[in-house]
C-alpha cells in the first residue's frame, strides 16, 4: 500500500466512524448519543474559557506523577528480583497473587489509608503502571543474551559496563512496551481517581456531567481521555525511536 | 599486567596447558563427568594451531578454559611463564586483556553499528588512543567492511558479520586469538575467501591463534600444527607439524605434496576414535 493509499484509507475509516456516530445519534436521540457537532461545540467553547486546558493539564499531571514512580519501582523491583534467584523464587507466588488483584478494587482501601486528596489517585496510577512494567521488565531481563555477556566479559567488561552496554539496551524495549501497555490502564485509573474526589480533571468533568444528566459533557470527557491516550502513546513511540534506533532483535522499529 | 620478574621456565611457549582437566558435576569421583583430562599443550608465540576432534571431545570447552570463561577443575594454564588459571583459581575472563575469542556466533551487539562494534572492546578500557582508532579503521578496511561501517549487524550477510567479528577481536589487539569454528556456517566460497583473509591478517598482525575446526582441509590449510583431541574425556591424541610452505592458498592446499599424508593421519586419528 502506498503512502497516499494509506492516508486515504485512514480518512475513509474516520468518515465511516463519524457517519456511524451521527447515525446512532439520529436513531437513538441526543440523550443516549449526542451529535458530533454538539460534542465538538462543547469542546470548542471550553477551549476558549480555559476549562479544557485546566482539565487536561490536571489529568496529565496525575498521569505523570503516578507513571514515573510506577515505572521506577516496577523496573527496579524486577532488577532486584533478577539479581537474586533465591529471592526471585521466594517472591514469585506472592507477585502472581498481588498481580491478580484488580487495581481498581483497591480504591476504597487507598481512600481509607490516604484520604481523598492527591495521594490515593497518584498511588492508584502508580500501582497500575508498576505491575505491568514489572512483569515486562522481569521477562525482558531473562532474554538478555548470555553469549553477548560472555563476549563482553572476555573483552574485559566489568559489571557496570555489562549492565550499561548489554543489559540496559536489551531490556529497554521491554520497558517501553510495558509503558505502552500500561498507558490506557493508567488513564483509566486516573479517571476513576478523579470520579471519587477532584475539583478539576477529565474524570471530574465526566462525573460532574453525569450528576447533571449532561450526556454531551460525558462524551466530551470520553473524547478527551481517548485523545490523551493517543497523544501519550504517540509521544512514547517517538521517545522509543529516539532512544532505540535499532531494535535488539534486529527488526527496524 | 605486572612486569615479569620470575625466570621464565618455558621460554619458547607463550601459552601452556599443563595436565588440564575440566569436569562438570564435580563431586564424588563416580559422578564426576570429565570433559577434558590431562591435556598438555604448548603454543608458541606467533604460532597458528588448528584444533580438531571428535564431537564431544571438548574442543570448545578447551577454548572456554583458555578464554577463562570456565575455570579448569585440574591442572593449570601458564601464560608468558605466569600461572593465570588453574585448579582452585576462579575464572577471570578479560583479565590482562590477553585473549581474544571469536566464537561460532558472531556475538555482535545488535544495537551498535559495525564501527561501534569494532570499537566496543577498545572503549571498555577507557578512551582509545588515536593509534588504536587508526588501527581499527585499517582492520575494518582490511576485512572489506569500510563501506559498511555505519550499518547495523542485521543489515549484513553472515560472512560480513563474521568479518566484523574478526575485525573487532583483532582491533582489541590481544596476543592470543581463539577461534571456534568461525567459518563453519558459511558457504564454500565465502569461507575460502575468509580463510585467505585470515592468513593475510595473521601474517601482518603476528598473532598466536588457536583455531577449532571440524574440516580437515581447513585445519591443514591454516595451521602450523594440528592438534587432535579424542575420546571421552578428551585427550590430545595427535600433534602433527604441517610442513607446507607459506604463503598458502587454502583453495588449492590439496595440491601440496605432503597434503595426503597429513590428511590420512588426521582422518585416521578421528575415525579410530583416538588411535593414530
Amino acid at each position: 500500500m502506498s503512502r497516499r493509499q494509506a492516508r486515504l484509507a485512514r480518512v475513509l475509516g474516520l468518515a465511516v466512524f463519524a457517519l456511524a456516530w451521527q447515525g446512532a445519534s439520529e436513531g437513538l436521540g441526543p440523550y443516549w448519543v449526542p451529535g458530533i457537532g454538539q460534542v465538538a461545540g462543547r469542546l470548542w467553547a471550553e477551549a476558549q474559557t480555559g476549562r479544557l486546558l485546566a482539565d487536561v493539564a490536571a489529568t496529565t499531571a496525575l498521569l505523570v506523577a503516578g507513571t514515573v514512580p510506577g515505572l521506577l519501582a516496577g523496573s527496579g523491583l524486577a532488577v532486584l528480583l533478577r539479581l537474586s534467584p533465591r529471592i526471585d523464587t521466594m517472591a514469585q507466588p506472592f507477585i502472581t497473587a498481588v498481580m491478580s488483584i484488580p487495581k481498581l478494587g483497591l480504591v476504597p482501601l487507598l481512600v481509607l489509608w490516604f484520604g481523598t486528596g492527591w495521594m490515593p489517585k497518584v498511588m492508584l496510577v502508580a500501582l497500575t503502571v508498576l505491575f505491568i512494567v514489572f512483569s515486562l521488565t522481569h521477562a525482558g531481563l531473562a532474554t538478555v543474551d548470555a553469549r553477548l555477556l560472555m563476549a563482553a566479559r572476555v573483552f574485559g567488561a566489568g559489571r557496570a559496563q555489562l549492565t550499561r552496554h548489554i543489559v540496559v539496551p536489551s531490556v529497554l524495549p521491554f520497558v517501553f512496551t510495558g509503558l505502552q501497555v500500561a498507558l490506557p490502564w493508567a488513564v483509566s485509573a486516573a479517571l476513576v481517581g478523579e470520579y471519587l474526589a477532584a475539583q478539576v480533571g477529565i474524570g471530574h468533568g465526566i462525573e460532574e456531567a453525569r450528576q447533571l444528566g449532561d450526556s454531551v459533557g460525558v462524551y466530551r470527557g470520553i473524547v478527551l481521555a481517548t485523545a490523551l491516550v493517543l497523544l501519550a502513546s504517540g509521544g512514547l513511540a517517538a521517545l522509543r525511536r529516539l532512544t532505540l534506533p535499532i531494535h535488539p532483535l534486529g527488526e527496524r522499529p | 599486567m605486572r612486569p615479569e620478574t620470575h625466570a621464565v621456565a618455558h621460554a619458547t611457549a607463550l601459552l601452556e596447558l599443563q595436565k588440564l582437566g575440566v569436569c562438570y558435576d564435580p563431586g564424588p569421583a563416580a559422578a564426576a563427568h570429565w570433559v577434558l583430562r590431562d591435556v598438555d599443550l604448548a603454543v608458541h608465540d606467533g604460532e597458528f594451531v588448528t584444533l580438531m576432534g571428535s564431537s564431544g571431545a571438548g574442543k570448545s570447552t578447551l577454548l572456554n578454559v583458555v578464554a577463562q570463561t570456565l575455570a579448569p577443575s585440574a591442572g593449570r594454564i601458564v601464560f608468558n611463564g605466569r600461572t593465570v588459571g588453574g585448579e582452585g583459581m576462579p575464572a577471570q575472563p578479560g583479565s590482562g586483556r590477553q585473549i581474544g575469542y571469536v566464537t561460532q556466533d558472531d556475538n555482535l551487539l545488535p544495537w551498535r553499528t559495525v564501527w561501534d562494534n569494532v570499537m566496543f572492546p577498545l572503549t571498555l578500557a577507557g578512551r582509545p588512543a588515536a593509534s588504536d582508532v587508526e588501527r581499527a579503521r585499517r582492520l575494518v578496511e582490511q576485512v572489506g567492511l569500510a563501506q559498511w561501517s555505519g550499518h547495523y549487524p542485521h543489515q549484513l550477510s553472515g560472512g560480513m558479520r563474521k568479518r566484523a567479528s574478526l575485525a573487532r577481536t583483532l582491533a582489541y589487539n590481544p596476543p592470543v586469538v581463539l577461534m571456534d569454528e568461525p567459518f563453519g556456517a558459511l558457504d564454500a566460497e565465502t569461507r575460502a575467501q575468509l580463510q585467505a583473509d585470515l592468513l593475510a591478517l595473521w601474517a601482518s598482525e603476528r598473532k598466536t591463534i588457536l583455531f577449532v575446526t571440524h574440516d580437515i582441509n581447513e585445519a591443514i590449510a591454516l595451521g602450523d600444527r594440528v592438534v587432535v583431541l579424542c575420546g571421552s574425556p578428551g585427550r590430545v591424541v595427535l600433534e602433527r607439524h604441517l610442513d607446507i610452505p607459506r604463503p598458502r592458498d587454502p583453495e588449492t592446499i590439496f595440491k601440496a605434496p605432503t597434503f595426503a599424508g597429513h590428511y590420512d593421519a588426521i582422518r585416521g586419528c578421528l575415525r579410530g576414535g583416538g588411535r593414530p
